[in-house]
């Protein structure tokens, strides 16, 4: 039981971080058509604002600052470098948005040194059949849960979800209805951004944030989404919520137990095991959970 | 990575020496990449662990007391190996798909080096490593690139260069003609595996260190960036991208920049690799010397009409 507990309560609360940057990574591959690599760094720039701003302001206000700010970086971007080669192959787009993410490390990297940095707070919390739950767990899962079941009201059943899926599926036969396509995308790469942030930011107050933060859930990120199936937006949650229990069960596990020892899995392997998790799913739906499979030579 | 030597009070025939033998290692590696992206259409984001497998060989095998042809050897074949486990996915997945499958290799290798510490001293690195005579250096690099060189361009004009280039262009279309798009795969990946992993081998044996560190993800780009700067499909523009990408490293290292110091000056290059590469995907796509189009002499009558 006290396994069952801590799993669940390890498991949701990755689950979430994780779910809100493959969610916003999905949005902007499905409404912009391709696998954005710079993507982790809206999350990245969320976790390092909010870690940063926490010692002056309140935590909630930095975590508002990081994901706004996030959002409009994500707009200039997309203003800047992406709506330049919105006819390029997908191929070119990808390696430029992988030169994006390089040159945004440099940059955090440079302002912000090399030593990891810790949000120190969130203390407290209750415990739950042996099991200590913290307050920022709660919170975490709270704003997870909240978030994604507003986005799917949003994009199922407002106007402004129906545009932003009109515009994905078509940007000609919206634009011909008098949609005005660049502001959907504009508005779509805002959102894409500021979910990743928040995403981002409920990370870091966990963890230890560095400058290569968004290298490192670079891979946990890609995994979740390929998992759930590129482009589909409950996928991606679905394909957290996979990697992240699958992983919380298999480095709980006591692998040992087969030859009466104690073995579990080191915790560095763990993207290895997201990894390998991958794999088995491709190999099997090799366009993902809840993907549509397209056709290849 | 470094792409040079600290070039801090080094004489000027040092530095050309160092700056041409990386122009020889990079070339490698851009010719292999040219030989999957430029010609064959593959993405490989992850082409950074060819490279890395060829300089661990070398590194595995002198940290377990073997002679330096186990380590040449087992890269080579490791190198070419990975390429055809590579290719057998591509079969099933969508080009990005594969992309970031790709991307993963390369993340899962630099995992298992940094933590299996009796591979090759783990995160630390393995130090030492045999260096070898720079002639001997030379000759391998200026062989293997001239050869490689002449050898893609002939390819891309016999039968096996149209298909992947055909594949590359429309891989449906090349499967519908009959060839199997998954055999020409492996054949580019395996071939291209083993030639980064050369230039992995060389580099082990001239650097006489291994570290992960040197193998992330910025060294992938730095190839595309050379590949793309100099003309993707076109071997001869690739050295081109590769001289001078190397030349505005070693160029950077001389700028007088007082307030840049050792980790701040590799970031600084890391910008402006970064930038460069946007701005020529945005502005030249082609590059400085875009593949040419193989042109065939007319058959027929056709022949005799153009020189009447």
């Amino acid at each position: 039981m006290t396994t069952f507990v801590s799993i669940v309560a390890v498991g949701l609360v990755y689950a979430v971080q994780l779910g809100l940057i493959a969610l916003s990574f999905s949005i902007t591959y499905r409404a912009i058509g391709f696998a954005n690599f710079a993507h982790v760094q809206f999350a990245a720039v969320g976790a390092t604002v909010t870690v940063a701003l926490a010692y002056v302001i309140p935590i909630w206000l930095s975590v508002i600052v990081a994901v706004f700010a996030a959002g409009l970086l994500a707009v200039g971007a997309d203003l800047l470098i992406f709506r330049r080669i919105r006819q390029a192959p997908i191929g070119t787009k990808m390696i430029v948005s992988a030169g994006l993410l390089l040159l945004t490390q440099a940059a955090i990297q440079f302002l912000w040194g090399v030593n990891p940095r810790i949000y120190a707070g969130g203390t407290g919390g209750i415990t739950i059949a042996g099991v200590s739950i913290g307050y920022d767990q709660i919170v975490i899962v709270g704003i997870g849960a909240v978030v994604f079941a507003a986005f799917h009201q949003i994009m199922k059943n407002t106007a402004a979800g129906r545009l932003i899926r009109a515009t994905a599926d078509s940007p000609e036969l919206a634009e011909s209805r008098g949609v005005n396509s660049g502001l959907v995308v504009t508005q779509v790469w805002f959102l894409a951004g500021a979910l990743a942030a928040l995403g981002g930011a409920l990370l870091g107050i966990q963890i230890p944030v560095d400058p290569l933060f968004g290298q490192q859930i670079l891979i946990p990120m890609f995994a979740a989404t390929v998992l759930g199936g590129l482009g589909s937006p409950m996928g991606a949650i679905a394909g957290a919520l996979v990697l992240s229990f699958g992983q919380a069960a298999l480095l709980d596990i006591n692998f040992g137990s087969f030859l009466g020892r104690v073995w579990h899995v080191p915790s560095q392997y763990q993207s290895v095991l997201q990894f390998l998790l991958l794999i088995a799913v491709l190999a099997v739906r090799p366009w993902g959970l809840f993907g549509t499979s397209r056709e290849r030579a | 990575m470094g792409t040079v030597r600290n070039v801090a009070g080094a004489g000027v025939s040092e530095v050309a020496q160092s700056t041409l033998i990386f122009v020889g290692i990079y070339g490698m590696l851009a010719l292999s990449l040219n030989l999957q992206y430029g010609l064959t259409g593959l993405l490989n984001f992850g082409q950074v662990v060819f490279f890395a497998v060829g300089g661990y060989a070398v590194a595995v095998a002198y940290a377990h007391h073997l002679p330096d042809w186990a380590g040449i050897a087992g890269g080579l074949v490791a190198g070419a190996g990975l390429g055809i486990g590579m290719a057998l996915p591509s079969r099933r997945l969508a080009e990005e798909f594969w992309a970031l499958l790709s991307l993963g290799v390369a993340a899962f290798f630099i995992i298992i080096v940094t933590n299996v510490s009796w591979l090759a001293n783990g995160s630390l690195g393995e130090y030492g490593i045999t260096l070898w005579p720079t002639p001997a250096i030379a000759i391998v690099l200026a062989g293997a690139l001239a050869s490689l060189t002449v050898g893609t361009e002939l390819v891309r004009k016999v039968q096996f260069g149209r298909v992947i280039r055909g594949i590359r262009d429309d891989a449906l279309l090349v499967q519908s003609l009959g060839r199997s798009v998954l055999r020409f795969r492996t054949a580019v990946l395996g071939a291209s595996g083993a030639i980064g992993a050369l230039g992995g081998i060389v580099y082990a044996h001239w650097i006489t260190y291994i570290n992960p560190d040197a193998f992330g993800l910025s060294v992938t780009l730095l190839v595309f960036t050379m590949v793309l700067l100099g003309g993707s499909g076109n071997s001869y523009g690739v050295l081109v991208g590769v001289a001078l990408m190397q030349l505005l490293s070693v160029g950077l290292q001389y700028l007088p920049f007082q307030a840049v110091t050792g980790g701040d000056l590799a970031l600084l290059q890391q910008a402006i690799y970064a930038i460069a590469l946007m701005l020529l995907l945005i502005f030249r796509r082609q590059g400085l010397l875009p593949e040419r189009t193989v042109t065939y002499p007319r058959a027929g009558l056709g022949r005799w009409v153009r020189r009447a």
